[in-house]
């Protein structure tokens, strides 16, 4: 229990460091957000910087951020007019957690489907095209990925529409694109586990025993393997949240990733930060519950942290 | 919980489309036109807000929208307009004088900080018999011009107030069409407003602007038919479009320009005039526009030639021998043989092109060896702004459909001048044309005005910019004009053919 | 079945000969990977006749472009991995081998660190780096090599963490304290007796990183922070491959030779990386 107030007291703490060293770097960065081809008068870039806060020194601009994200309002965007950083996160929330749910499922699916087809088939070749798909996937770009199946599902077969998000179909090569790269890490991480398992005493005997093939796999095999998953669950989240960047905008999603680059590069200070407290602290949520899932269902680890 | 459940399918199970999708760019930068200064943005607004003048697609020339007169005296210091009668919000109520008066003096206020309150600086505004009164100090024949752009156009109570929780759905508009649903990032959905006077002509009933960041997403919207129109083509597909398409694509040229600016303060090399001469005879634009797309125009001068009644008397080309000479003449006066020159440019793919092309240019014709800075674009404008560069990328779009928008960014004191021009003669034709009454002799002061600039080689015209855009071929009542005019209103859909 | 530890010889022969041609590129008979030309603009792979495979949307030969862009992408994993490594190894060396205290604040201060998003760093970086261009450029700091500094920087904390952990073991080991109360200084003990010990590790972190660093900078080229212009990376002709990805025009190959380089070359490395992998498991 104390662990895990520990745990979670560090989490905040790094929301809040992450929450200070992005907002000096982005400050000290040249260029603002009202710079353009248009030159302002000195009034209007007065009334501007007056209006959102962009005067004074910057420690009091620092003091006032930081009381917005301890009251969650993290102000007005700098580049929307009128448009407050919550309702633009809002909006977007959805659309990156439809994307980053699809893209876990067929991570989970395909690496776990990967694992187990590795130690239970018989064909040495097909377990090296597996294993050599598994690495390819590894060595490509993102983009790359997304940009082959683009290519030969949605120009080529014309299987699913290439854009949009209104349609269902929209949505899967979209979440194939962010989903197999991390598929091909879990694979990696479970292969040893599911061929352990396979030459376990206990699949042994439960052979010997005459059980049934499938329940030979889901229970002495699956079963064994699936601690590294839930082990994966905090990289898997950094992996979904960074991937995204890169597949919001070949597939134009208007997601949290779009917003990302974007911000920063706009200098849209108000949601660049917010876009920043707000991945940090999934990120630290998503590592917390997996590290406490994980010391439930496998108590030898507590030990060891 | 249940939240999380739904929202899959509240993204999926949209609203119907509209009768008419447009792909409006990315998401509007502002909902009021005081303040909003994209192109996304200056489309959707012009089809909600009508102005008090508009320029006729047809001839150009201007005419009264909101306006039914208008009048200037004093040499254009003293401008009236009045209104017309039937002018009317989107919800009934009278769009008034006092509409209008204080929609300026917001505008002209400080603390709106509105990118455009310098057209009305020093100017005092009242209601007098029956009309808006301005009275500037200096002249301004412009100002009825000005008023075609959305910054001028009156702004409905509750926005001017800043009310708040005041969100487009229910804000009132005058224009063909109000904003019916707002979603960010995703679409606007525009509904006609039946209180406007051209309301029984209209054929569409609903039209969603759709955000959309990149231009083949678009493209990819149009041949999947979830889009009828968009405004920029990527230059790669033209020719298979024009060969699968050839009925719905079209060429608008657009009044901007893509120029370099030389930085002519004292201790630049580029203070220099036989190598700047050297540097703009050496670019040869035909080919520059082979690359960056044939529908855009080599450039001869600053202001594109889209307008009635201007036409350019000043002209560059490219002529290889008399850079090499002009450059021989540069390297005499300067003393010194090796002459290297940086370019600073902000990152797109457009930009780098240009840059890359200017680099060889430079490189073969004249041996002067270019180092390229590419910045992305809030790092640039400050350093272009500040004067820290030698030459550098440059585009400007015109606010309004008259030569001065170019050619006032280069008076000494202009505040956009940021490239230390300064000739007398230059400011003198300029002044004299804002104080001259006959239309006809200001433009010719303005022709003058520009040969001046491009002999000197304050600049390097380079191509004038053009939009390709795609409209679906059943789709009628567009009339096809040089300033990429659309009257939604006046859209039909035939259902014959596809 | 694990076989025995056998070093990936071809592989390794296949990586030399890529980094040879890279090195010798500007010897080598080939045309100019910038230069523009109209006329030869998406010319497809001519694979028997010049050009061999095909040229860009801007009519630049796309064999050039892929020698030259393995100049910098190698160049780039090459000084970006030891600059991660300058950084990581004698953080993770003080780290481990100091006091607890000491230790538990430098690992917090670097998990802390590891949240921060990169790409408001990497902007901050070249920000930074582009106010000080014309200092650093008198001592011959480039562009392309503050973009080492700034993606090395990315880096360096898997390393610190590995050093770290051999450094906790090594520090229990007996020969340390024997050598400690002989009198000998602690940076002589570290240079002669820990950092020997450290070698494996540092050499397959090495191996590791550098195609990390790889496809972060083809990364960080798709989003446009990458190389600058005229220089040319497999990063940034995969992202320009992309751009050009349509359904109208199928200019296919610049998206998938830059990608076949690009993955087959961090294939090769990831083999060498396993084969060090196992190597440093085996003999420790």
């Amino acid at each position: 229990m104390i662990n895990v107030l520990r745990r979670l007291g560090f989490a905040v703490a790094s929301v809040l460091l992450v929450h200070a060293l992005a907002f000096f770097m982005l400050h000290s960065t040249r260029g603002g957000p009202f710079e353009s081809n248009q030159q302002f008068s000195e009034e209007t870039i007065a009334a501007l910087e007056l209006r959102y806060h962009l005067d004074g020194p910057m420690l009091i601009q620092y003091w006032h951020s930081l009381q917005g994200v301890a009251a969650l309002d993290f102000g007005p965007s700098l580049q929307y007019h009128g448009t407050s950083v919550q309702e633009l996160l809002g909006a977007a929330m959805p659309i990156s957690f439809i994307l980053g749910g699809g893209a876990l499922l067929i991570a989970i699916l395909v690496g776990l489907a990967a694992g187990m087809f590795v130690a239970t088939s018989n064909s040495r070749w097909r377990v090296t095209a597996v294993r050599l798909s598994g690495s390819s996937l590894l060595a490509t770009p993102n983009f790359v990925i997304a940009g082959i199946l683009i290519s030969v599902f949605a120009f080529g077969l014309g299987w699913v529409p290439v854009a949009g998000h209104r349609q269902l179909s929209s949505w899967i090569l979209p979440c194939c694109a962010l989903g197999l790269p991390l598929a091909a890490q879990l694979f990696v991480l479970i292969q040893h586990h599911t061929q352990q398992a396979r030459n376990s005493n206990a699949y042994r005997s439960a052979v010997a025993r005459g059980l049934s093939t499938r329940r030979l796999n889901i229970n002495y095999i699956l079963r064994p393997s699936l601690t590294p998953v839930l082990a994966f669950m905090g990289p898997a989240a950094a992996g979904i949240l960074t991937g995204s960047l890169v597949v919001e905008q070949i597939f134009s999603l208007p997601g949290l990733g779009t917003f990302f680059v974007q911000a920063a590069l706009a200098r849209d200070y108000t949601l660049a930060l917010g876009v920043t407290v707000v991945y940090t602290a999934i990120l630290a949520s998503c590592t917390l519950v997996a590290d406490i899932l994980i010391m439930r269902f496998d108590p030898r680890n507590e030990a060891i942290s | 919980m249940r939240a999380l459940v739904l929202l899959p399918l509240l993204c999926c199970c949209s609203p119907q489309p509209a009768e008419l999708s447009v792909v409006n760019g990315s998401e509007l930068d502002s909902f009021d036109p005081q303040l909003a200064t994209s192109a996304g943005s200056t489309r959707l607004l012009s089809a909600v807000f009508d102005c008090l003048t508009a320029i006729d697609p047809q001839t150009g020339e201007l005419r009264n929208e909101l306006a039914s007169n208008y009048s200037s005296s004093d040499n254009n210091r003293q401008w009236r307009f009045y209104l017309r009668p039937d002018a009317r919000w989107s919800d009934g109520s009278k769009l008034t004088l006092i509409d209008v008066r204080d929609s300026w003096q917001r505008l002209q206020r400080p603390s709106t900080a509105a990118p455009y309150a310098d057209w009305l600086a020093d100017a005092t505004i009242e209601i007098v018999s029956g009309a808006v009164q301005l009275n500037f100090k200096s002249p301004q024949p412009l100002f009825a011009t000005y008023c075609t752009y959305h910054a001028l156009a009156p702004i409905p109570e509750v926005l001017r107030r800043a009310t708040p929780g005041v969100i487009p759905e229910n804000m009132t508009y005058s224009g063909p069409y109000k904003i019916s649903v707002h979603r960010i990032r995703d679409f606007t959905r525009l509904s006609i407003n039946s209180q406007h006077r051209d309301y029984s002509n209209a054929s569409f009933r609903t039209i969603d602007f759709l955000s959309v960041d990149s231009q083949w997403t678009a493209l990819n919207l149009y041949l999947d038919k979830q889009a009828d129109y968009i405004p920029a083509v990527p230059q790669l597909s033209v020719e298979q479009l024009q060969q699968r398409h050839p009925a719905a694509i079209s060429t608008t040229p657009s009044f901007a320009t893509y120029f370099v600016r030389l930085q002519q303060s004292a201790d630049q090399p580029l203070a220099n005039r036989s190598l700047r001469m050297a540097l703009a005879l050496a670019v040869d634009r035909q080919q520059l526009v082979a690359l960056i797309g044939e529908r855009r125009k080599p450039a001869h001068a600053l202001v594109p030639d889209l307008l009635p009644n201007y036409s350019s008397i000043a002209d560059i080309s490219f002529d290889a021998a008399a850079a090499k000479a002009a450059l021989q003449n540069a390297i005499r006066e300067l003393g010194d043989e090796n002459i290297t020159i940086d370019y600073l440019y902000p990152a797109s793919e457009i930009n780098r092109t240009i840059a890359e092309f200017l680099q060889q240019q430079w490189q073969v014709v004249l041996g002067i060896k270019v180092s390229l800075n590419q910045l992305e674009a809030k790092s640039f404008f400050p350093l272009q702004k500040s004067k820290n560069y030698q030459s550098s990328h440059s585009t400007w779009i015109g606010d309004y459909y008259d030569p001065f928008t170019f050619l006032e960014l280069f008076q000494s004191r202009h505040r956009n001048n940021r490239s230390s021009f300064s000739n007398a003669d230059y400011d003198a034709l300029l002044a004299k044309s804002q104080s001259c009454t006959d239309p006809a002799l200001r433009l010719t002061l303005l022709a003058r005005a520009e040969k001046i600039l491009i002999n000197e080689y304050a600049i390097i015209p380079l191509c004038f910019d053009s939009n390709i855009q795609l409209l679906r071929p059943n789709i009628t009542g567009h009339v096809p004009n040089k300033f990429g005019i659309i009257e939604w209103q006046h859209l039909r859909r035939e259902v014959a053919h596809d | 079945m694990k076989s025995a530890n056998k070093f990936p010889r071809w592989q390794a022969l296949l990586l030399l000969s890529i980094c040879l041609v890279a090195a010798l590129a500007p010897l080598l008979p080939l045309a100019d990977y910038s230069s523009m030309q109209v006329s030869q603009q998406l010319v497809p792979p001519q694979i028997t006749s010049a050009p061999f495979l095909g040229t860009d949307a801007q009519g630049r030969d796309m064999l050039s472009r892929l020698i030259y862009g393995a100049r910098i992408s190698l160049s780039v994993g090459i000084f970006g991995t030891l600059v991660a490594l300058l950084i990581g190894v004698p953080f993770g060396a003080v780290a481990g081998l100091g006091s607890s205290r000491r230790d538990g604040l430098m690992m917090r201060l670097a998990d802390a660190l590891e949240s921060i998003p990169m790409v408001v760093f990497i902007l901050f970086m070249l920000s930074v780096l582009q106010e000080y261009r014309i200092e650093l450029a008198t001592v011959g700091f480039g562009r392309l090599q503050l973009f080492f500094v700034a993606i090395g920087v990315l880096f360096w904390l898997p390393t610190a963490r590995v050093v770290r952990a051999e450094c906790l073991g090594i520090k229990k080991k007996a020969f340390v304290d024997a050598a400690h109360s002989q009198g000998m200084s602690s940076l002589h003990i570290f240079r002669h007796h820990i950092l020997p010990q450290l070698w494996p590790a540092i050499g397959s972190m090495l191996i590791i990183t550098l195609p990390r660093v790889i496809l972060m900078e083809a990364f960080l080229s798709f989003l446009g922070l990458g190389v600058e212009a005229p220089a040319v990376s497999w990063g940034r002709l995969a992202s320009d491959g992309m751009a050009t990805l349509n359904p109208l025009v199928d200019a296919g190959w610049l998206l998938y030779l830059p990608s076949i380089a690009l993955v087959g070359c961090l294939l090769l490395f990831q083999r060498l990386a396993s084969w060090a992998r196992d190597y440093v498991n085996l003999n420790t």
